[in-house]
């Protein structure tokens, strides 16, 4: 790289730290900064909804330490916001009029929560889960145990529920699907999740909306009362592409990236949430918000920054845990014609879903089933493989017999 | 082979148990036996009251503590004391080089408690790292085919 102006990093996310690092570690020697809006240095979420509610003092992973940014010479702004893009300079504006130079810019500002607005609540009374900072001033609330109303019954949604209701809160949640988890693609899978979480004492109301709020109580679309002394939203997140439009870059539901995390602008890259990007093995665009997708995509990208070009391809990865429920699913499957389904002897053993397409697996969902998971990822990655669905829904064959040969991973 | 294995498994996504399932069927496919427990479903007893030896099979939190499942199990050990001299052990302990600080902790924690009690680890540790391009299921099997031979030596 021609570099002395060095490469900027816009948002401090876990795929902004994993990028940061894979250029060094790829050989970049040249400056790196990365800004970020949130105080803190870049860390993982996924504990947020778990122990970041639990406990009063928790640490989500960091994912650049204060020693990672002295031995790595990378430089973190925190609490900064980049407010434009100047791409005709090759700067970024910062909110405080200052400009930065940069001969390679990479966007991983990640995504914003949807706000819901509700008749005659007060929008700061509504709660959001997406920071540390919105963790520990949930978790503060939480633990003196209100009546909670959790509004969307998505991951987020369900893994603040279940917390809630272990710290002892009663929970009702609202989702205005007819069922739960409707993106699993497989009803015996979401009635599986239904279950778990009423058994838990979760009040939870498919196909409801909620109408208004009214002294302390919110009226639901079939005209039930419920009290609400705390309401969490988790009705998902859109990427956060306000600086890529405005700056011309090609977007679409996402920064619009290739399987090496380039924009449409030759000097600017794209990795994590915000982007929708093309995936070599689904041979086709993906928006993924995802922690495998924010290490997997955040490096690729750093190190073709650093002039090694890398690609993004594993299949897609992802899980939930929700209380005592660890649901993961793999795959991205457009199509399903046929849904195999093994379960043990108890409902402890929990239950794993083979989703296929002509024959072929194209996804996976466990529940309670992790151990089937790095097993049906396997299957996966080995590209076009058709098990016998008698075998798959045999608890007792061994799926690690079922995988042919002994590939590389 | 006659080893009757016991394996303790610590899990946060399954990895390590289902890497615990492939190391028993290797143990059965060689003629010993191998009984899988989850830790949660284990206690000081379980290791006080073992005939055979036990391998320890756990994956690692990314802060470098040992899995939920794992951890009364743990702390039991670690107030009990138990004396374990007599017992001997193995460990297989999953990573993610991704956390190079932490990196294989919750396998490494449970070996250094072990060995403290008086335990004695038969051949090395071994260690996958989830970034290594091999499937922790065939190189854990493969290495567990050692250290039953290490067990029998």
């Amino acid at each position: 790289m021609s570099g002395d102006r060095g490469v900027i990093v816009v948002g401090a996310g876990q795929a902004a730290g994993r990028a940061a690092k894979a250029m060094r570690s790829a050989g970049y020697a040249g400056p790196i900064t990365i800004f970020g809006d949130e105080p803190h240095l870049p860390y993982e979420r996924p504990v947020l909804s778990k122990s970041g509610l639990m406990e009063a003092r928790s640490a989500a992973p960091q994912v650049l330490g204060d020693a990672d940014c002295a031995s790595l010479d990378i430089a973190v702004r925190t609490a900064t916001a980049v407010t434009a893009i100047d791409r005709a300079a090759h700067e970024v504006v910062l909110e405080t009029g200052e400009r930065a130079p940069y001969d390679r810019l990479l966007i991983a500002t990640g995504g914003k929560v949807r706000r819901l607005s509700i008749e005659g609540v007060a929008p700061e009374a509504i709660f959001y889960l997406r920071t540390i900072d919105d963790a520990e001033r949930l978790g503060e609330r939480l633990r003196d145990r209100p009546d909670v109303v959790v509004v969307g019954g998505g991951f987020i949604g369900l893994e603040v529920a279940a917390s809630a209701a272990k710290l002892g809160c009663h929970v009702t949640v609202v989702e205005a699907a007819d069922r739960l988890l409707p993106r699993l693609g497989c009803p015996d899978a979401s009635d599986y999740v239904l279950a778990h979480h009423r058994a838990a004492g979760i009040d939870i109301r498919p196909g409801t909306h909620v109408v208004r709020g009214e002294g302390g109580n919110l009226t639901l679309s079939d005209g039930a009362a419920i009290p609400s002394g705390l309401i969490v939203a988790g009705i998902g997140v859109a990427p956060d592409t306000a600086l890529a439009e405005a700056a011309g870059l090609d977007c679409d539901d996402g920064i619009l990236v290739d399987e090496y995390g380039r924009t449409s602008d030759p000097a600017i890259f794209a990795a994590g949430d915000v982007t929708r990007h093309y995936h070599p093995l689904l041979g086709r665009r993906i928006r993924l918000e995802s922690w495998q997708n924010a290490n997997v995509q955040a490096e690729a990208a750093g190190r073709t920054i650093a002039g090694m070009p890398t690609v993004a391809a594993e299949i897609p990865w992802l899980w939930s845990d929700q209380g005592d429920l660890n649901l993961q699913m793999a795959g991205a499957p457009e199509a399903i014609d046929a849904t195999v389904i093994r379960r043990g002897d108890d409902d402890a053993e929990g239950i794993a879903v083979f989703q296929l397409s002509g024959g072929r697996l194209v996804g996976g969902v466990t529940l309670n089933r992790g151990k089937d998971m790095p097993l049906i990822r396997r299957m996966l990655a080995h590209g076009a493989f058709s098990p016998d669905p008698a075998a798959l829904a045999d608890p007792a064959v061994p799926l690690r017999r079922l995988i042919p040969a002994r590939e590389a991973a | 082979m006659t080893q009757d294995v016991t394996i303790l498994v610590a899990t946060m996504s399954g990895t390590a148990e289902m890497v615990a399932d492939e190391i028993a069927s290797r143990i059965e496919d060689a003629g010993g036996e191998a009984r899988i427990v989850r830790m949660e479903k284990a206690g000081v007893a379980t290791l006080s009251g073992a005939d055979g030896p036990i391998l320890i099979c756990s994956s690692t939190y990314g802060t470098g503590d040992v899995p939920d499942n794992g951890q009364a199990l743990y702390t039991a050990l670690e107030k009990e004391r138990p004396d374990l001299s007599g017992l001997r052990y193995g460990v297989v302990a999953l990573g993610d080089s991704v956390y190079p600080q932490t990196f294989c902790f919750g396998g490494r924690k449970f070996d250094e408690l072990f060995a403290s009690l008086g335990a004695a680890r038969i051949g090395d540790r071994f260690e996958h790292d989830s970034r290594s391009g091999t499937y922790p299921e065939d190189a854990a099997a493969d290495w567990a085919e050692q250290w039953l031979e290490q067990l029998d030596a």
